[in-house]
């Protein structure tokens, strides 16, 4: 005669089912939403699309160059994404306006991001002329994505120097 | 005796694969087609993989019987040792032609750590609940124990 499954066995049963129900149910959700939101990037940086809209500004009169870019996220996953898009600098002639954006899911952001160099002339001439710039993107609250990036070939001269 | 001999050697033949030959491969491939990849395959895999087999031979070969129950929980333990150094405990980073890229999820290596905790925990504490079923006597064969389906005549 087969013997009773005690009632404790049973109670291990539920928790290893409700563990593995809970493991495989965020991990597809995060799988999804990294998906949809990579394929909303993609489509946005394609041809046509204006994801990203850059703009520099140089002044004559003070040398000084602004780099703005205006940023547009759209979340078509399942969890709140946060964007930021930052730089630093060890030139104290760089200053960034760091950007930062948390969208809910079904929507879409705007990302403000400029930087200004004082001199570009003196910038480029001198030693410390690196501009690290950082897209950071977070899956709230699973996962986050940041992508360090030079943002010294941006500064240019009028002319292309 | 048979059956424990052709479980321990099936479960052999399955570790091999996974701890030794699919890694062996897999770097293989890394260095032949993608040979600038910051990616490698991590040493510690194959010591992984001896301890894992190990524990894991031990296990299909003492299955139903006590002496399963740290073959299980140690294979489990190290499973979750090994999902927490293979992800750097969640926070991966790789520098490649001046990008660097960062990956962080440590949350989500928390929840996946969290079967291999619960198996190791899970192990002893069916075999006492077996045990106390049967009365306080020892048991020389709970299924459960060793995560299969229980053997017929196994348990008290």
């Amino acid at each position: 005669m087969k013997p009773r499954t005690p009632r404790g066995i049973w109670a291990l049963r539920v928790v290893t089912v409700t563990v593995a129900l809970a493991v495989v149910v965020v991990a597809a959700t995060v799988a999804y939403s990294a998906y949809e939101d990579y394929s909303g990037f993609r489509s946005g940086l394609s041809a046509g699309n204006k994801m990203v809209v850059g703009n520099a500004v140089y002044d004559q009169a003070t040398g000084a160059e602004t780099i703005s870019f205006n940023v547009t996220v759209p979340n078509r996953g399942l969890y709140p994404l946060n964007v930021s898009i930052s730089c630093s600098s060890a030139s104290p002639s760089v200053q960034c306006r760091n950007a930062t954006s948390d969208i809910l899911p079904g929507q879409q952001g705007v990302l403000h991001f400029s930087m200004t160099v004082a001199d570009v002339q003196q910038f480029l001439g001198s030693a410390d002329r690196q501009i690290n710039g950082t897209v950071a993107m977070t899956l709230a609250p699973f996962a986050s994505l940041s992508v360090g990036v030079n943002f010294t070939s941006f500064v240019r001269l009028p002319g292309g120097a | 005796m048979r059956k424990r001999v052709i479980a321990a050697l099936w479960a052999l033949a399955i570790n091999l694969v996974l701890w030794v030959v699919v890694p062996y491969y897999l770097g293989v491939f890394l260095v032949r087609y993608v040979p600038a990849t910051p990616l490698a395959v991590p040493s510690f895999v194959y010591e992984f993989g001896v301890l894992f087999t190990a524990l894991d031979v031990g296990a299909a070969f003492f299955q139903g019987m006590a002496v399963s129950v740290p073959f299980l929980s140690g294979a489990a333990l190290l499973s979750a040792v090994y999902l927490w150094l293979v992800t750097d405990g969640g926070d991966l980073h790789v520098t490649t032609s001046g990008l660097s890229i960062g990956l962080s999820f440590q949350l989500l290596v928390y929840l996946f750590v969290l079967p291999s905790l619960w198996a190791a925990a899970r192990a002893p504490l069916s075999y006492l609940i077996w045990k106390r079923a049967a009365g306080g006597e020892p048991i020389h064969g709970a299924g459960e124990v060793a995560g299969g389906s229980p053997r017929e005549g196994a348990r008290p």
